[in-house]
């Protein structure tokens, strides 16, 4: 395993990026608590090319979207006297929309008292053409465009300001309390949306002028505030360490549903105006549903309280536990969420989870060369939510489902030391999900079978060669194997209701029973047999060159009773090269190469068979060093490109259309990236420095879920999204000036 | 006379050579006064972090300097220095175990609550040593700034070096977000080392919004949020793993047998009479989300018909 000394930077353009809007600290050599150079403001200007859709990509996060021209402002100052007592003021990104400040005052070894403030902004990288009016709010008016991409631009984003509150003391020597409080609001809208077709009960159905069914760029408004709290106690002393605290999260909303103004006519699904349908008897109207309500995300709250600990046997044998009660809830009133028609004498879901989590663990060494590890862990989610009759399907209802969860896992592993510098590990490893008794009075869709219980049991094996000079590695292989019982097959929807008929639910069906060729059954339910390897080795012949290796894969073999629907197999690859050198005491180089891929195979009904494969290949060079005594300088690129082929085929059974159909497929999606940053730092003085700042990164992306052969998806508004400029290039110039006090 | 005082002065030498040798001398080790001779850099920046502060009553510093970490270097100083001479420690070799190194740095760090599983953790159990992640004498220590973690982290995580920089992502190019965000290096109860006791846990702690209990609830949502994300990057849009269909066609078989295509590449383009549920619209845009919108959980109590089941509204 390598130590961190001697691996120069393989993320160097991003650590490029940031530290172009970081302190000047980053760039320093050896500053620490008291040094005179921790404290150093910069302020600087920054230039950027192109329009703010010409860098979507590269601005989601970094603030540099919207401006051609930036403030760079950051600062540190930090101060301790004598005694320890001191104080930390820093400042980031103050001239961006990602700016954050933090002050924190203590006396070393004693206590901490910290405040901190944050602003992030997330901006979608896609534009909206629409001529839709309050896109983002609780009441949108969609409005029809006479043909797409004739609307106006809109753009969302999602703002996060936080504000946190933290600090610690040592009561006595060996008791500290921590207490940690962070808010944070969450403003702004993001892509959602709005389709329904109706079923012959509610509205009329398709003709030649009229369309029963519509799909709507809705965006999600977004107005919560999170908090969490946490405090705990800390008790050290000479064999037991022992935590125990309160840990409470509370998500508050302050917008409860989406109600859309829907015109009566709509884009049909060949681009022309169409009459919505009308209700059907008994049913409502498509615009009717449209104008529904729509629910947005409810209050909840969960409280945690929890102990766990540590307790050293002896220095090399070691035990450690954790127990933890959590209450979830959920009971914000429908009516305050602007949402009506709920069950008779219903006016919250009163949801509720409890969840208990004991965990054990024990390590020894019991002989010089002899390791074991063994642990144990028993998490059970209760769901306590009460059932009531929410769901009617034309004649038939049925109540909301509990989704317990009970899960039980553990390990146990042996190392053992070798020859030649050599350690063996063998382990075998558990896991089982309990979803509990399938409630009876659901009536489940959708879906052809679930299981109530899955259990996987692996083993590995591993050699690592560690304690030496110049070679080091390791090689690891593990194969599991998941299980589970007798599938559950979803009974027929009754006629009338699922509590008083009381047929609904799932009866247990043996495989050859349950048989179904078109069948999926959910992955995460289905038999498993997974094979993981990772090879690593690490050569380091003098202190100024180091090369690392790694190779991993893995590869899952699905199954269900129909095996070959559904999600069949998937798999990972990965190689990578590292290379670092240290070429002189004042230039250091690095690079790195990485090639890997995901694949899975996923078989739908008698329609396709998707053999999705995304590959990536990466590479990055980072070069720094001294020029001369005053000026300093470093190089960095790297390249990303990725590729997802969706490898369309037809299974048997196919229709003759679907086989023309999966001939043609879908195109290929890509993602390229370069990134490019050169930076140079020049002394004016023995405090004071010049940075210069060049950055250029090269994003493509190229997808089609959104843009269809010569033509948008567009919406039964016309509306479109997509990504204005899918070629971007970005070009940023900054210089600054960096005082250190 | 001569003779008395060489005589004196040999006694005196021979007490005080005696002294130095005495068993409590030698329990004073030497300090970083003494390490700076041939150790310069390792004590100028031991000075300057917080391992060096004099103030800090439990630091090294406080507690005796090098011989916290290093060892007695008496012997080493003796001998006149040299890699491992005079059973000197050094954390930072190679030769020495991961367990002996870690075990100097938890002599003094094994309190607080964020240590407590390190024993049994996956990194103890892998052999990684304090020392491969934290750096102790040069410069800040990169693993403790968000903007340079991860690339201490990508130093064996490989895979998520390869998808950070993809167009579906957490900020942690940014440096706004870090891998210690979500995941507890030091040992958790959850798997993957994360940070709370379980993998949705730690995803509520910035997206609370999922957490319900719903009046509608997706499973697989509840039971584990990676059944459809991944956080580590992806180039579909909302971190999903695959686009939909195919990601939700993992679990579901709805809406007949049709395939996956786009708007002018159909084998039979849409007509008047085409119905909602095409492969337009579950292959394009949102995928089937363009109607199952409520897909981590919906709160629509509503039983007039059609009533918001299958995540509609």
């Amino acid at each position: 395993m390598k130590t961190t000394q001697k691996i120069f930077s393989r993320t160097a353009i991003a650590v490029a990026l940031a530290a172009a809007f970081a302190p000047a600290i980053a760039q320093q050599s050896s500053p620490g608590v008291n040094a005179p150079t921790d404290s150093n403001v910069r302020l600087g200007a920054g230039i950027l090319s192109g329009d703010q859709r010409d860098r979507t990509i590269f601005g989601q996060y970094n603030g540099l979207r919207n401006n051609d021209y930036n403030l760079l402002l950051d600062f540190d100052y930090m101060r301790f006297d004598e005694n320890g007592m001191g104080s930390i003021l820093r400042g980031r990104n103050l001239g961006l929309d990602s700016r954050e400040a933090s002050f924190t005052t203590k006396k070393l070894g004693d206590w901490r008292l910290s405040i901190d403030y944050g602003e992030l902004v997330h901006h979608e990288i896609r534009t909206i053409n629409t001529a839709d009016g309050g896109v983002g709010t609780i009441t949108p008016q969609v409005n029809v465009l006479a043909s797409p991409l004739t609307g106006s631009n809109t753009d969302l984003s999602l703002k996060r300001t936080s504000l946190g509150l933290s600090g610690d003391k040592w009561i006595t020597s060996n008791l500290q309390l921590e207490v940690n409080f962070k808010t944070e609001d969450k403003t702004g809208a993001r892509s959602w949306g709005r389709g329904y077709d109706c079923a012959s009960y509610v509205c009329a159905g398709q003709t030649a002028t009229n369309t029963r069914w519509a799909t709507l760029y809705i965006a999600e408004p977004v107005d919560a505030n999170t908090k969490q709290i946490e405090a705990k106690l800390n008790y050290t002393s000479g064999k037991l360490v022992l935590s125990g605290g309160y840990y409470g999260s509370f998500y508050n909303n302050n917008v409860g549903s989406v109600s859309p103004t829907v015109p009566a006519n709509l884009i049909g699904p060949t681009g022309i105006l169409m009459t919505t349908s009308a209700a059907a008897a008994g049913g409502t109207s498509l615009q009717n549903v449209l104008q529904s309500p729509m629910a947005l995300p409810p209050d909840n709250q969960a409280h945690q309280f929890y102990v766990s600990g540590n307790y050293a046997f002896t220095p090399s044998t070691h035990s450690n536990f954790k127990a933890s009660y959590t209450r979830a809830t959920q009971d914000q009133q429908f009516a305050a969420q602007g949402l009506n028609g709920a069950p008779v004498n219903r006016t919250n879901l009163g949801g509720l989870y409890e969840t208990w989590l004991l965990q054990g663990g024990i390590t020894a060494r019991p002989m010089a060369k002899l390791g074991l590890n063994a642990n144990l862990r028993y998490e059970d989610r209760d769901d306590k939510t009460p059932i009531d009759t929410y769901n009617k399907e034309n004649t038939a209802t049925f109540t909301n489902g509990q989704s317990s969860l009970k899960k039980i896992s553990g390990k146990a592993e042996a190392t053992y030391q070798l020859p030649f510098a050599t350690r063996g590990a063998i382990g075998v490893d558990y896991e089982s999900v309990d979803r509990g008794t399938f409630t009876s009075t659901v009536a489940l869709a959708g879906i052809t079978a679930i299981r109530q219980k899955t259990e996987e049991t692996g083993y590995f094996a591993e050699l690592r060669r560690m304690m030496a000079e110049s070679i080091t590695g390791s090689i690891r292989y593990r194969h599991s194997s998941r299980t589970g019982d007798t599938w559950l097959k979803p009974n027929a929807l009754p006629v009338g209701s699922c509590v008083t008929v009381q047929t609904c639910g799932v009866t247990p069906t043996s495989d050859t029973a349950i048989y179904s060729a078109n069948g999926i059954f959910p992955y995460p339910m289905t038999n498993r047999g997974r094979d993981e390897v990772r090879a690593t080795a690490e050569w380091a012949p003098t202190d100024r060159l180091s090369v690392q290796l790694v190779g991993q894969g893995s590869h899952d073999a699905y199954s269900a009773p129909n095996e070959n629907r559904g999600l069949t197999e998937g798999g990972t690859r990965l190689y990578s090269l590292d290379v670092s050198y240290q070429l002189n005491d004042n230039w250091k180089l690095s690079g790195f190469a990485s090639i890997g891929d995901t694949h899975q195979t996923n078989t739908h009904s008698t329609a396709y068979i998707a053999d999705v494969n995304e590959s990536n290949k990466m590479f990055g060079v980072n070069m720094a060093g001294r020029l001369t005594g005053r000026l300093t300088a470093g190089l960095s690129e790297t390249f990303l490109k990725d590729k997802t082929h969706y490898g369309l085929s037809a299974p048997s059974g196919a229709s003759a259309n679907n086989v023309l159909q999966n001939s043609i497929g879908v195109p290929d999606v890509w993602f390229q990236e370069l990134r490019f940053n050169l930076y140079a730092n020049y002394a004016l003085q023995k405090n004071s420095d010049i940075r210069f700042d060049l950055i250029h990164v090269n994003s493509f992306l190229d997808e089609w879920a959104w843009q269809g052969v010569g033509q948008p998806y567009f919406y039964s508004d016309n509306t479109t999204v997509g990504i204005v400029n899918r070629d971007q290039k970005v070009t940023f110039i900054g210089a600054s000036y960096v005082y250190r006090f | 006379m001569t003779g008395n005082l060489l005589r004196s002065l040999s006694a005196g030498l021979f007490c005080a050579l005696a002294l130095g040798m005495s068993p409590v001398r030698a329990q004073t080790p030497p300090g970083p006064e003494v390490c700076q001779g041939c150790h310069a850099d390792k004590v100028e920046s031991f000075a300057k972090a917080i391992h060096g502060q004099k103030s800090h009553a439990k630091s090294p510093a406080a507690n005796g300097g090098c011989v916290v970490c290093h060892g007695d270097g008496t012997e080493h100083v003796k001998a006149g220095g040299g890699r491992g001479v005079g059973g000197i420690k050094n954390p930072g070799s190679k030769l020495m175990s991961a367990d002996d190194k870690n075990a100097i740095c938890l002599n003094c760090h094994r309190g607080g609550s964020t240590r407590t599983h390190w024993e049994g953790s996956t990194h103890q159990a892998r052999g990684i040593a304090c020392t491969n992640c934290h750096t102790m004498h040069q410069g800040p220590d990169r693993v403790l700034t968000k903007v340079t973690q991860p690339e201490v982290c990508f130093s064996c995580h490989k895979e998520q070096r390869a998808q950070y920089t993809r167009p579906s992502r957490h900020p942690i190019l940014e440096g706004k977000v870090a891998c210690s965000d979500c995941h507890n290096p030091h040992g958790s109860v959850g798997p993957s080392l994360v940070k709370r006791d379980s993998i949705n846990d730690t995803c509520y702690q910035c997206h609370m919004e999922k957490r319900g209990p719903f009046v509608h609830t997706h499973e697989p949502v509840s039971e584990n949020c990676m059944n459809c994300h991944n956080p580590h990057g992806t180039v579909t849009e909302n971190l999903l793993k695959v686009r939909a269909p195919m990601l939700c066609h993992q679990c579901h078989t709805p809406h007949g047998p049709n395939v996956p295509q786009l708007l002018g590449a159909q084998v039979a383009p849409r007509t008047t009479a085409t119905t909602g549920k095409d492969a337009i619209n579950y292959t394009m845009a949102r995928g089937c989300l363009n109607c199952h919108t409520q897909v981590h959980g919906g709160n629509n109590p509503t039983v007039t018909d059609p009533t918001p089941q299958f995540m509609l509204r």
